[in-house]
C-alpha cells in the first residue's frame, strides 16, 4: 500500500452499490486509473463534487497494485459551465468516451491528459463548443498515430500548393488531381484549400492556440464531417452521443 | 457452478439480478427461503405479483401508484397550483417525509444524462410539457432533479422550456451539496433546500 498525491480530471463517474462511485480519473503521472471511493454520493461526503464527472480536483490515493481507493479530495475546477449548457455537456461526453477508449491502460501519457486540460476550458467556454470538441478529436486522434498525411500527394509525391486537392480518409493522405492519383482510393472526396490550412493547424499548434481559430461555414461543416469519419474510421467504432444535439432544439411547450 | 437441483439454481439466477444482489448473497437468500414455511413463501412471491400488477405510472404525474390519478394528484387538500419536479418515485417519499411541501409533483424517471446515452427524449420530460399546456392553474415548477452534474443540466434545460410560457421556475438551494443524491438528504437539509429555493433558467 502507497499513498499518492495527483492532480486528475474525472472522466467518468459510475454509481456502485448503495451510495459509493468508481471514478476514471485521468492523471499526468500516472495515466488512467480507476478510483473507487466509499460513499461518495451521499449529501454530506466530503467527496461529492470532487468525484462528479468532469471535475478537476487534488487526490490523495491507497493505491494497492492497480487498484486506487480514495483517501482524500480537494476540488480545483468543477467545470460548471458544462452543467448549465446541455450542448457544452454533450460535447465533453463525447470528447471523453473517445478518450477512455484511447486511454485503455495506465500508462502515463502527459500530452494527453494536457490535451484534455486545454479542451475541457474550450468546450465550456468557446463559442461554438461542437467545432472545439472536433478540433479536440483529431489533435487526440493525430496524437495518438493517426496523423493524416498532409503536405504532399500520397499518389506522386507533389507537395501541396493551391490547386485543386482531394482527400482520402481510408488512406490517411491528400492527392493531387490527376486521374491517376488516389485512384484506388474508393472514398476520394474534394478537399477545400482552408480546410487543408485548418488540419495543419490542429496538427501543429501549441495546446494554448489549437482552439483560437474561426472558420467561414463551408469550412467549419469539412472540418466537422472529415473529423467525424475519421474517428469511426480509426477507432472502428460508431459514436452517438453528439446526435444528442439534433434533439436538444425542443418545440416551444406553450 | 455448484450442484444444485435445477429449481434451485434458476432461483439463484433470477435472485442474482436484483440490484446489489451478487452470487453469494443469491446463494443465502435462495436457501434462506427454502428454509421457510410455504406459506411465507407465497405470500412473498404473492405481494411482488400484486405490486407488479396493479402499480403503474399515474397519467398525471408519472409517480408508482395503484390508483390513476394518484393519491397525491387526486386529493384536493394539495395544491394544485405547485408541481415540484423529481427525478424518481424515491425522492417523492423523501419529500413527502418532511411533511412541508403541499403541491403536487412530476417524476421525470431519471434524468438527461449525455454520458449515459439519455436524452430529453428517455425521460418523462415530453409528459411534464403536456400537462402544463393543458392546465394553466400551474403557477410554480420547482426543479427538485438531484444536485449532480445530471440533475443540473436537466433542471437548466426544463428551466430553458418553461421560462418562454410564462411558468415561475425555481430550482431548490444547494442546502444540498452539490453531487449528492436527494434521497441521502435529511428531513431538515430538505426542507431548507425548498424554503430557499431560487428563480431560474
Ligand atoms: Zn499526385
Ligand atoms: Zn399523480
Amino acid at each position: 500500500m502507497a499513498l499518492i498525491k495527483t492532480k486528475g480530471f474525472v472522466l467518468r463517474a459510475v454509481p456502485v452499490g448503495e451510495s459509493d462511485r468508481i471514478i476514471s480519473l485521468l492523471t499526468e503521472a500516472h495515466g488512467l486509473i480507476s478510483v473507487s471511493v466509499r460513499g461518495a454520493r451521499r449529501a454530506r461526503s466530503p467527496h461529492v463534487l470532487t468525484t462528479q464527472v468532469f471535475s478537476l480536483g487534488d487526490f490523495e490515493l491507497f493505491a494497492n497494485k492497480n487498484r486506487y481507493r480514495l483517501q482524500s479530495s480537494e476540488l480545483i475546477e468543477p467545470f460548471s459551465a458544462l452543467q448549465q449548457d446541455l450542448e457544452r455537456l454533450v460535447c465533453a461526453s463525447h470528447l471523453a468516451e473517445v478518450m477512455l477508449d484511447i486511454l485503455r491502460d495506465d500508462l502515463p501519457q502527459p500530452g494527453l491528459y494536457r490535451l484534455w486540460a486545454y479542451s475541457m476550458q474550450a468546450i465550456s467556454h468557446a463559442p461554438d463548443p461542437l467545432l472545439a470538441v472536433h478540433a479536440a478529436q483529431l489533435r487526440l486522434l493525430m496524437e495518438v498515430g493517426f496523423a493524416p498525411r498532409l503536405d504532399s500527394c500520397l499518389g506522386c509525391g507533389k507537395p501541396v500548393d493551391t490547386g485543386n486537392w482531394r482527400y482520402s480518409i481510408s488512406a490517411g493522405s491528400i492527392f493531387c488531381d490527376k486521374p491517376a492519383c488516389g485512384m484506388r482510393s474508393t472514398d476520394l472526396l474534394p478537399l477545400p484549400s482552408g480546410g487543408l490550412a485548418c488540419l495543419g493547424h490542429i496538427r501543429q499548434a501549441p495546446l494554448g492556440r489549437l482552439f483560437d481559430f474561426s472558420l467561414s461555414s463551408e469550412i467549419r461543416r469539412f472540418i466537422i464531417a472529415f473529423s467525424a469519419s475519421y474517428l469511426t474510421y480509426h477507432l472502428d467504432k460508431v459514436y452517438t452521443r453528439l446526435d444528442m444535439l439534433r434533439h436538444l432544439k425542443p418545440a416551444d411547450p406553450s | 457452478m455448484a450442484r444444485y437441483a435445477p429449481s434451485i439454481g434458476r432461483l439463484i439466477t433470477e435472485l442474482a439480478k436484483l440490484p446489489g444482489i451478487g452470487g453469494k448473497s443469491a446463494q443465502r437468500l435462495a436457501f434462506h427461503l427454502l428454509g421457510q414455511p410455504e406459506d411465507q413463501v407465497s405470500a412473498l412471491a404473492n405481494a411482488i405479483l400484486d405490486a407488479r400488477k396493479t402499480i403503474r405510472l399515474c397519467s398525471v404525474c408519472c409517480n408508482l401508484t395503484d390508483q390513476d390519478p394518484c393519491e397525491i394528484c387526486a386529493s384536493p387538500a394539495r395544491d394544485h397550483t405547485t408541481i415540484c419536479v423529481v427525478e424518481n418515485p424515491r425522492d417523492v417519499a423523501s419529500i413527502e417525509r418532511m411533511h412541508e411541501y403541499k403541491g403536487l409533483y412530476h417524476v421525470l424517471h431519471g434524468a438527461i444524462s449525455p454520458m449515459q446515452g439519455v436524452g430529453p427524449d428517455q425521460i418523462r420530460l415530453r409528459e411534464l410539457l403536456a400537462r402544463l399546456r393543458q392546465d394553466d392553474s400551474v403557477h410554480e415548477v420547482i426543479l427538485a432533479t438531484n444536485p449532480t452534474v445530471e440533475g443540473e443540466a436537466t433542471a437548466l434545460y426544463l428551466a430553458r422550456l418553461l421560462k418562454p410560457a410564462g411558468i415561475l421556475t425555481t430550482r431548490i438551494a444547494h442546502g444540498i451539496p452539490m453531487g449528492g443524491d436527494l434521497e441521502y438528504a435529511d428531513e431538515v437539509t430538505l426542507a431548507r433546500a425548498m424554503e430557499g429555493r431560487r428563480e431560474i433558467g
